[in-house]
């Protein structure tokens, strides 16, 4: 069967009869990638599950409100990027600590080894993206990770294209950096996929 | 910008970033995707606190705080001074200084100079004043001519 369109199921949320068939399909449609790039925020499976269920909770009660202009897939990563980017503040407030410390945590989060799988590199990726602000990392997971453009991720973020694109120089040098220094311990990297 | 340049900067910028394989390294719970929309189903359609609920547990945080908010007001204010008009003759003229020390105390302090009225006070009544105050208190004076 051939997936619905967006537009189609927002038309079938419209209709009181076919409105909870229609949500399960957007959540099943939408639900990987929003859960990646959520997961790559604030690392932690649970945590990532509660921004999420927060996201789509938030569109059970918005979706009538929802122009059909506009695309449900960027309004969707657009509140999963501000309850990413909210989630990891309370964090900071709860904690009453600085975002290093958070980042500790996130690290020790991921050097468990039953929530990653990736290998010594991947993993040093992943601390280096950890060390970005929190808005830095979402620019730079939206753009290397999801390969969105930057009009889309200016649509997202509420931020110009000319900042956004500096913002991701800045995070790809911080992170080549990085990953040269530990580059310089693991051994030589594998050969570009493209 | 076109994938080529986007391959090229990177290549250039972050050398190693470009020599990366982009696979998704974080562990995804087995059927999480298969449990996720009937969760967030379920917590969306879940029916409203009825408002009778949500009242009392508002009242349950604001009563306490307007209680400590009338407190600090009523604790703020200045305590209002004694009315001179609300106290009685008796507490006027038992409240002068010599009222509250003993007797002693007050003979040591009496000094000539602070009490001249006690000291120089004379009666000088003339003849007819002094027949007027025997008539009016009713003195039978033959009791002062033996």
């Amino acid at each position: 069967m051939e997936e619905a369109t967006d537009a189609e199921l927002i038309a079938l949320f419209r209709k009181e009869e076919s409105r909870h068939y229609a949500f399960n399909l957007i959540v099943r449609k939408h639900q990987r990638r929003l859960y990646g790039f959520i997961r790559r925020m604030v690392t932690d499976p649970d945590e990532t599950k509660d921004v999420l269920q927060e996201v789509f909770l938030k569109a059970w009660t918005g979706l009538d409100r929802f122009r059909e202009d506009a695309q449900l897939f960027s309004w969707l990563y657009r509140i999963a990027h501000n309850e990413s980017i909210s989630h990891l503040k309370r964090m900071r407030r709860g904690f009453f600590v600085s975002d290093a410390k958070i980042t500790d945590r996130l690290t020790t989060t991921l050097d468990s080894s039953e929530h990653f799988s990736g290998d010594a590199i991947e993993r040093k990726l992943q601390r280096a993206v950890m060390n970005l602000p929190p808005k830095q990392r979402a620019v730079f997971t939206m753009k290397y990770f999801d390969e969105m453009k930057y009009e889309e991720m200016s649509h997202v973020t509420g931020t110009s294209v000319g900042a956004l694109k500096s913002s991701f120089h800045i995070a790809v040098k911080k992170i080549g950096d990085e990953l040269t220094r530990a580059d310089q311990t693991i051994g030589p990297t594998r050969s570009p996929i493209r | 910008m076109k994938p080529d340049q986007w391959n090229e900067e990177l290549r250039r910028d972050a050398p190693t970033l470009h020599g990366l394989p982009k696979s998704d390294p974080f562990v995804v719970e087995q059927g999480f995707f298969d449990r996720f929309p009937h969760e967030v189903q379920a917590l969306a359609t879940k029916p409203a606190r009825t408002s009778w609920r949500l009242w009392l547990k508002r009242t349950a945080v604001a009563l306490p705080a307007l209680a400590v908010l009338i407190f600090t007001l009523h604790s703020l204010q200045p305590t209002a001074a004694p009315v001179a008009d609300e106290a009685s003759y008796d507490d006027l003229l038992y409240s002068s200084v010599a009222d509250q020390m003993g007797t002693d105390e007050v003979l040591e302090n009496a000094d000539a100079d602070d009490w001249p009225e006690f000291t120089t006070v004379t009666l000088q009544l003339s003849t007819d004043e002094a027949l007027a105050y025997v008539d009016h208190n009713q003195i039978d004076l033959n009791e002062y001519l033996y």
